[in-house]
């Protein structure tokens, strides 16, 4: 999202300062560098482009040897912009570096820009419904599976975060089970992370979540076997239950040393252990870092060599497989599973969600998904701000499990696009705005600790701000009743079949990503479809009204007419006013049928074009016509309202009609 | 010869066949497992299922053709068949002896690896649609010359009929396109003096900037530095003033003097001042087939270090390399003043390929359908380039003679990738590439029979096969061939070339391994948005009409205010 420069605040500015074009280090852009108190905004002399990036974004400050032209200074971006700066004097340079590591390393929440005045927001939208956050109750959300019923119950055990802290307050168990069974097994499971339900499949199969248990080489709790019992009980079409463990065994042995570990089979009844090894937050973190360098050396041609050192895919197809083994268990094999690997937030959440989304549609809805995050991964204590580095703490906390998350949705939509209501946008913006600190949903650890901050009362919802820009990421292709889209999902894991993804690694080399993005043009396609179908409707209205008016004209003046039905005019000419008869006809005007002749284009600019403000650099921009001219607008104009003389397709009333406000049309 | 000499068993029972298919519901490979009885005939080996209650009969029919390699694999207990097919389809056969199986093999190999012309499929293939000479006459030089030239009179350019009877050059069409103030003699003269007798033609004529590309055969420098007069008139006449010449060698510098060694060689530049040579390298169709074997091993095989082996078998170094080179050729002829001559040994191969790809990034109309299918008679069959040799085997066979190598295969994938970055910009759609891959190594159409129009000719292939187009153009036919976003793009098109721009072919290359039906279902909903928006379309068109009509109308009987118009 970028503002207006004039609305921020500047706290310096550096002239004299280059960007060198990363696909071809001889391109060099001139321009100047303004450092505002949330932003460091680049705008090129020449062609007015502007680059904009929030200090939360940063991820690393590099001062590069100096050259001839002056100091080089390489910035990445948590969302995969790099920026390399060539600053011609050193002085200058000085001042971006302590300005940034002033402004861009936050220790406290509160300095966070969710917590910040933002008018930006606010315009955009105060007038719509505020804080859609806390619509998500998880109650609902396990009403829609059915539950409560005779199975599942509700429990309000910890309704003060009083036995786990990084849970939400109410938690599903089975219904046969006693609190002190919970009370007892939290306390044998690391950080109180009992055994919880997660999803419920229609054939009675359960998902389950949980952390490791604290069992050592030879420990056992009695409770803890018991309340795995019970849930084996809730589904009475399996005589048993699988326990995943999604370590590699080796680091599950390792915690046995202190005293955690793994369920032994031997103790519990019924019971399957399995390990899957999916690899740890330190060796993800570090094949980002591989994968970030690989996409970064654009010009190297053993990229694909070196992508296949990086690991990362085999990561991704570890999480995907996983996945896809919890759904075969529950949807194939009627069978219920417990997930759970170390603490029970990183590896648990990825294959706990994804499982979920491939066993049902409904989490395939843009709904749905949010609902989806909010419970897995919000609600369930994935550690985002940890994870995130949202503040300037521990960075061996940092690593990108949420984002493998998205990748491995992105994986799939790629192999079912028809199975998705969201494209690939919405991803991409998603992966920005988990970092970006600039909505509340994501900041803080779990439910706990949103609430000590009131999140919901202080900051902005993504999720609101995401639905008043909602045509930006519906996918045009999503057939909701097809087979793909109707049933178990059932990606193919093989390693050809999973893809670099270019356009969130790549996002801001337009050197690299497609001229002609394909989604974009279907986009248009729908949105000119369903303008041209509200404005068939008009066309219509007028025909029928002229076509009145000339009856009108050649009967008798007395004749009754009802004109009621058209909610365009909402005029009513009684029979014998003639004042209201003549008021009618002034009303329909040979200026306003032309205006409304008008109103469309038939022939939308093809989305080839750009915007008349600048040329897009970002992968993930969109770009709309504007339905009265045809040209391509991109997002930040149509925010701004630059050009609100303009006007968006109608699909969408609600954004529109704002639009249609500020033009007074 | 007669077929049935080959054919020692015309059929065998209690055969049993094992192919990988899809299970579309579960989305995986699953091995299908067959009974039945296996039948040869001149060109089909043919597998029919035992009727069964249960099933329906099931027929496979493999024409021998496509079997690219035979692998027998006889022990004590199985007498087993392997049949790798050009289209990297592969099937295993049980047969109940070694007696069979040792016949079949042998008949197979005798049948998939005929090379008398005449006795290729198109040919025994008439009946599959009518002969219709206009679709063998749907390019000639004379278009090329119109589209090129509009103004025959002001043009620098002639046509010259001097290859009528393939003398002068057996490689190359009857007509071709040379400066106007060349005189034949003086391309005869400059055809001993090049390889094959490939003299400088024009390939293509940028209109907008007046700048072009010529190709031609390497000269025949030799030992004895050789030069040729007439050779350098051509290219001195050719370029404009104002003009920079640049001659493409699609060789390493390296490798030039074994070139001149071997009495071929390169334009020196005492001898052709205007000229500036620059040299780059392309793999050669041989280790270009190499590259292809690799390829599909990796894909065939990918269990491990898939993404390593991509690169390893130089597939995506060979298609960055022909865009790039491709891409600079356009970018000095549109933005600059390069006009250019590319040639590498012979200039059958690479350099068509070079100059195909450059026009497709200059020339809108190479992106249509129509375009295309003259840019193949263009600049690959009437160019000369040996498709019965190069197509004779595909990514799992060699022949002692190696001569194949998939150069247009891999122009395939550049175009693909092409339509992949520009997906507006394209009127035919990857089906079509398929479609045009798939009769590249087996077809019922005589389109790529023999190695160049005099071969064709000989064959009387225009009268006794029918031509690829003809399929193409049927009105069923051409509608799965359509790119239904396709919105003419008048400009250049400046492609990606970095290897994340790139990807897989993976509906060739993985066919047989990936459930295409998601995607199927995608393409399916496009052309079914650009439908209706077609039909919204001409809904308003209708209304706006009768809404001027009314207002008419109705300012006529006076109810209409028309004072503030």
């Amino acid at each position: 999202m970028k503002l207006d420069l004039e609305e921020s605040n500047v706290i310096t500015k550096i002239e004299n300062v280059q960007l060198e074009d990363r696909s071809n280090s001889k391109i060099k852009t001139a321009g100047l560098l303004y450092l505002t108190i949330s932003h460091l905004v680049f705008i090129e002399t020449n062609s007015k482009r502007e680059i904009w990036i929030y200090y939360s974004l940063i991820n690393s400050i590099e001062k590069l040897p100096l050259s001839i032209n002056g100091s080089p200074i390489l910035i990445r971006t948590k969302h995969f912009l790099n920026c390399l700066f060539i600053i011609s004097k050193e002085r200058d340079c000085q001042t971006l570096v302590q300005v940034l590591n002033q402004y861009s390393r936050p220790t406290k929440y509160h300095e966070l820009l969710c917590f910040r005045e933002n008018s930006h927001l606010k315009k955009l939208l105060d007038s719509t419904h505020k804080n859609n956050q806390q619509i998500y109750h998880l109650e609902s959300e396990y009403a829609r599976m059915g539950l409560p019923n005779n199975k599942w119950t509700m429990t309000n055990l910890n309704s003060d975060y009083q036995i786990c802290d990084t849970y939400p307050n109410v938690l599903f168990v089975p219904a046969s089970v006693e609190d002190k069974i919970l009370q007892s097994s939290a306390n044998f499971r690391s950080r109180g992370r009992l055994p919880v339900l997660s999803y419920l499949h229609p054939n009675g199969a359960s998902l389950t979540r949980c952390s490791q248990p604290l069992s050592g080489f030879n420990g056992r709790c009695d409770e803890d076997e018991q309340l795995l019992q019970h849930i084996l009980m809730t589904n009475e079409n399996s005589k048993f239950m699988y326990v995943v463990d999604t370590r590699p065994k080796i680091n599950a042995m390792a915690n046995k040393a202190q005293g955690k570990g793994y369920e032994n089979e031997t103790n519990y009844k019924n019971i399957q252990f399995h390990f899957i090894g999916i690899e740890n937050i330190h060796v993800m973190r570090n094949s980002l870092d591989k994968l970030v360098k690989c996409a970064d050396s654009s010009s190297n041609s053993s990229f694909l060599t070196e992508l296949e050192k990086t690991e990362w895919l085999k990561h991704i197809k570890a999480i995907i497989d996983t996945s896809v083994f919890l759904v075969e268990a529950i949807n194939d094999q009627n069978t219920s599973v417990l997930v759970h690997c170390s603490d029970g937030w990183d590896r648990t959440a990825q294959t706990c969600a994804l499982a979920s989304l491939l066993l049902d549609p409904y989490y395939r809805s843009i709904h749905g998904f949010q609902v989806l995050i909010e419970k897995e991964w919000l609600l369930f204590g994935h550690k985002f701000s940890h994870r995130c580095g949202h503040l300037f703490e521990n960075d061996k906390e940092i690593s990108p499990i949420f984002s493998q998350f998205l990748e491995c949705v992105w994986q799939l939509q790629l192999q079912f696009p028809c199975a998705f209501e969201f494209n690939e946008t919405y991803l991409i913006k998603l992966h920005e705005h988990v970092y970006s600190c600039q909505f509340g949903t994501f900041i803080g650890n779990c439910q706990k600790e949103r609430n000590d901050l009131k999140i919901n009362e202080l900051t902005y919802s993504l999720w609101d701000y995401f639905q008043s820009k909602i045509y930006d990421f519906i996918n045009p292709l999503y057939i909701p009743n097809s087979f793909y889209s109707n049933s178990v999902l059932r990606p193919d894991t093989r390693i050809f079949s999973l893809k670099f993804w270019r356009s969130l690694y790549n996002r801001f080399d337009s050197a690299i990503n497609p001229s002609e993005k394909l989604i974009d043009s279907v986009s248009m396609l729908s949105y000119n479809t369903s303008s041209l179908q509200e404005y068939s409707k008009l066309l219509e209205k007028r025909c029928a009204q002229l076509k009145k008016l000339i009856q009108l004209n050649k009967n008798d003046e007395n004749v009754l007419i009802d004109l009621s039905e058209d909610d365009f005019e909402k005029i009513e000419i009684s029979d014998k006013n003639e004042n209201e008869k003549k008021s009618f006809e002034k009303k329909l005007t040979l200026d306003e049928i032309s205006i409304d002749f008008n109103s469309i284009d038939l022939n939308w600019k093809s989305t080839r074009k750009n915007c008349v403000c600048y040329e897009p650099f970002d992968f993930a921009s969109s770009k709309l016509n504007c339905s009265r001219c045809g040209e391509i607008l991109c997002e930040r104009c149509v925010e701004n309202g630059k050009y609100v003389s303009h006007s968006i397709s109608p699909h969408l009333e609600q954004f529109n009609f704002e639009l249609a406000k500020s033009n007074g049309s | 010869m007669d077929f049935m000499d080959l054919i020692e068993m015309p059929r065998v029972d209690n055969v049993k066949v094992y192919r990988q298919i899809q299970n579309y519901e579960l989305n995986q490979l699953v091995t299908q497992k067959l009974f039945g009885s296996l039948n040869l005939t001149s060109h089909h080996l043919i597998f029919i299922t035992q009727t069964d209650l249960q099933k329906p009969r099931e027929e496979i029919w493999i024409v021998h053709s496509s079997i690219d390699s035979l692998e027998k694999n006889v022990t004590e207990a199985k007498f087993q068949l392997m049949i790798k097919c050009k289209n990297f389809q592969i099937y295993f056969v049980d047969f109940p002896t070694a007696y069979c199986c040792n016949s079949i093999h042998k008949s197979l190999e005798s049948l998939s690896n005929l090379t008398t012309e005449n006795m290729k499929l198109p040919f025994f293939c008439q009946t599959i649609s009518k002969i219709n000479q206009e679709d063998w006459n749907f390019y000639s030089i004379e278009k090329s010359y119109k589209r090129f030239f509009p103004n025959e009179d002001s043009s620098e350019w002639r046509i010259s009929e001097i290859n009528n009877d393939f003398k002068i050059s057996p490689s190359y069409p009857k007509k071709v396109i040379v400066p106007k103030n060349i005189d034949d003699q003086a391309l005869i003269k400059s055809s001993q003096f090049r390889s094959m007798g490939r003299f400088p033609i024009l390939s293509y004529y940028h209109k907008k900037t007046n700048s072009f590309i010529l190709r031609s055969g390497q000269p025949l420098l030799g030992s004895s530095n050789k030069r040729c007069k007439e050779d350098e008139l051509i290219l001195k006449c050719a370029l404009p003033k104002g003009k920079q010449g640049y001659v493409y060698d699609l060789r390493d510098a390296s490798i030039l003097k074994t070139a001149v060694s071997k009495g071929g060689g390169y334009e020196t530049e005492v001898n052709y001042p205007l000229w500036k040579r620059i040299n780059k390298h392309m793999d050669r169709f041989d280790q270009l087939h190499i590259s292809y074997s690799k390829l599909i091993d990796a894909c065939i095989n990918s269990s491990t270090q898939f993404f390593y082996k991509l690169d390893t078998s130089a597939w995506f170094y060979n298609i960055r390399q022909a865009l790039y080179l491709s891409f600079l050729i356009a970018d000095e002829i549109h933005n600059k003043n390069g006009c250019f001559l590319i040639h590498g040994w012979d200039g059958l191969d690479n350099t068509l390929l070079i100059s195909s790809l450059a026009q497709i990034l200059l020339d809108p109309e190479s992106r249509t359908l129509d375009g295309f299918i003259d840019l193949i008679e263009k600049e690959w069959l009437h160019a000369g380039h040996p498709f019965s040799k190069r197509y004779f085997k595909s990514a799992f066979g060699t022949t002692p003679q190696k001569q194949e190598g998939p150069v247009f295969v891999l122009f395939l994938d550049c175009v693909r990738q092409l339509c992949e970055q520009f997906c507006l910009s394209f009127e035919f759609n990857e089906d079509f590439l398929i479609m045009l891959f798939d009769n590249l190594y087996t077809s019922e159409y005589g389109t790529f029979l023999g190695n160049n129009q005099n071969e064709r000719e000989q064959l009387l292939v225009s009268s006794r096969t029918v031509s690829l187009w003809t399929y193409v153009k049927n009105e069923e036919n051409i509608k799965k061939f359509i790119n239904p976003l396709y919105k003419i793009n008048d400009d250049v098109i400046w492609p990606s070339i970095f290897t994340q721009s790139l990807s897989l072919w993976s509906n060739l290359f993985l066919r047989f391994q990936i459930n295409s039906k998601p995607n199927d279902e995608a393409k399916k909903e496009i052309v079914k948005l650009v439908e209706t928006n077609l039909q919204v379309k001409i809904k308003v068109e209708k209304l706006r009409n009768e809404l001027l009509e009314l207002q008419k109308e109705a300012i006529d009987a006076g109810v209409l205010n028309s004072e503030n118009y």
